[in-house]
């Protein structure tokens, strides 16, 4: 075997991706050609496998194989089957403005269910992020796969906005139309993308700090660009923030006064703190102050130097709010097309967050959707050149396009609530 | 040898040679079969993986640098790793300096 054929079989072996696997690879190609080794390479060296899966295991962990990371959905679906059994009520859980939900019955119990729930969400979404982010980092036919699918469903979601404008745009302006309802549907499906980007965009760099990558420069404009990116993406995620805290924490907000619990109640009192005052933003503020400071205290001390906590923190940071991220928009902007690509999805009175399937569903999606995040992590935190190396978008970009394109016709073909027969029925009512 | 007895004092070693000077790692490497004897000699399928292993812990630091006309990927030890080198060296002392009293006596 030469040194070119090594490499090759090394490289074809290799799980480990992004930049680490740029250095992995340019540091044996350096060494082989330091030591002018031309034979026997096998034997100096050792196996390019072995050698590719001893990388692995220590830049992928203990899910540097395919079987382990089949493991990950067996546990939660074990785990969703167990809260089936030991907690069935917890599917339950209607909201407020159902009349027969339990909200009405006994609220604080609802209150508590709901807490319980909204802690339960984070467990199988934050087990999917890892089986994303590791699946992120590898270069194999299984990536392109989920890359595929992922694109799927970000193009389900763009068609599905663009396709929807002239309906809101009608309703908007119709008479008796609840229109803070439409209004907020419409801004969250336009804030979908811009959401999820800065999210990544900032939580990632708050834990990578400034870093220039391997093979460029570190560049004014690329500091003015990264900053500017942080400041929308402070904004926006202050807002979101906001949003979550306003969806969690005060279940009671629409409820009828006297329909709440009782003033000096636990219940009652916490949903008042968090309805408006300083309450209402303090958790986006608690946020926003934490990942500045992990930020500048990375970039600060240098990622190599930073130290264990601060690291910790800003990663945790970023699961749960990628999770919570998901959790808002999907529950509430993708009810559209998401009866048809993702039928359990189905969105008003019932969340039923605990129900397996539909967790299931959206566990797998969200680590479905981290290898795109890492992408475009790789692509802001260090370079275009980087994104189109480590994440061979093309192919499955195309792929995904394409599918997402026909899932979101073939809805509207089969559909009697499409904008297009919106216009065909409006036209019928006016020349009749 | 052991293996085994190698790869429980190979961070040791690595620590050790790279608190002389900041090398990369084919130096590393030749540094180390100069240094050793035959039977301790680190293969590179063990040593770069170690190296990366360390470098995740943050006990070394890699930097890529222009060494001579090509970029070379430099190792050397951080903070956390001398005071880690500190620590490990005592215990290899007190260990070493246990196993010799042992066998000074059975002998």
């Amino acid at each position: 075997m030469n040194p070119q054929e090594y490499i090759n079989k090394f490289t074809e072996k290799l799980n480990t991706g992004g930049l680490k696997r740029q250095e992995i690879i340019e540091e044996l190609k350096n060494h082989i050609s330091d030591s002018a080794e031309t034979e026997n390479l096998e034997k100096n060296i050792g196996n390019p496998e072995t050698l590719a899966r001893t990388y692995d295991r220590t830049h992928l962990g203990w899910l540097y194989s395919r079987k382990r990371i089949l493991l990950i959905p067996i546990l939660l679906g074990i785990f969703f089957m167990l809260m089936q059994k030991i907690a069935p009520n917890l599917n339950s859980v209607d909201y407020y403005w159902n009349p027969s939900g339990m909200a009405f019955t006994n609220p604080d119990l609802f209150y508590f269910y709901n807490l319980i729930r909204d802690i339960f969400i984070l467990i199988p979404l934050t087990a999917a992020a890892l089986i994303g982010q590791t699946a992120a980092r590898m270069h194999k036919i299984q990536t392109t796969l989920l890359l595929a699918i992922a694109i799927t469903f970000i193009t389900c979601a763009t068609l599905n906005l663009l396709q929807n404008i002239p309906r809101y745009i009608k309703f908007l302006s119709t008479p008796n139309i609840v229109i803070g309802t439409l209004y907020y549907e419409v801004l969250f499906q336009a804030v979908f993308t811009t959401v999820l980007l800065s999210i990544t965009a900032f939580c990632t760099m708050a834990f990578s700090g400034w870093k220039s990558s391997l093979k460029t420069q570190f560049t004014r404009g690329k500091f003015y660009f990264q900053t500017l990116v942080l400041i929308v993406a402070s904004i926006i995620l202050f807002f979101v923030i906001s949003l979550i805290t306003e969806m969690i924490l005060v279940p009671y907000d629409l409820t009828m006064p006297e329909m709440r619990p009782a003033v000096g109640t636990f219940a009652r009192e916490l949903n008042d703190f968090f309805e408006g005052g300083i309450g209402a933003v303090l958790p986006s503020i608690v946020v926003i102050v934490l990942l500045w400071y992990s930020f500048i205290k990375q970039s600060y001390n240098k990622i190599k130097e930073a130290n264990q906590l601060n690291r910790a923190q800003a990663i945790t940071f970023f699961i749960i709010l990628s999770a919570a991220a998901y959790a808002f928009i999907f529950n509430l902007q993708l009810k559209e097309y998401s009866s048809f690509a993702f039928p359990l999805a189905a969105l008003g009175v019932t969340l039923s967050y605990l129900k397996p399937r539909f967790w299931f569903v959206w566990g797998i999606l969200l680590g479905l959707l981290v290898p795109i995040l890492d992408q475009i992590k790789n692509f802001l935190v260090h370079s275009p050149t980087d994104f189109i190396h480590s994440g061979k978008m093309l192919i499955p970009a195309l792929l995904g396009s394409l599918i997402g394109f026909l899932v979101v016709n073939l809805k509207y073909s089969s559909s009697n609530n499409t904008p297009r027969q919106h216009v065909e029925h409006n036209k019928r009512i006016i020349s009749n | 040898m052991n293996k085994e007895l190698l790869k429980g004092h190979s961070e040791l070693i690595i620590l050790s040679a790279l608190a002389k000077k900041p090398m990369h790692g084919y130096v590393l490497s030749e540094a180390l079969r100069e240094a050793m004897p035959d039977m301790f000699q680190f293969g590179v399928g063990m040593l770069y993986p170690l190296l990366h292993k360390l470098e995740r812990k943050r006990l070394i630091t890699g930097q890529w640098l222009e060494v001579g006309h090509a970029r070379r990927k430099v190792y050397s030890l951080t903070k956390n790793g001398k005071k880690q080198l500190a620590s490990q060296s005592k215990e290899w002392r007190a260990f070493n300096q246990a196993i010799n009293q042992l066998m000074s006596r059975s002998s």
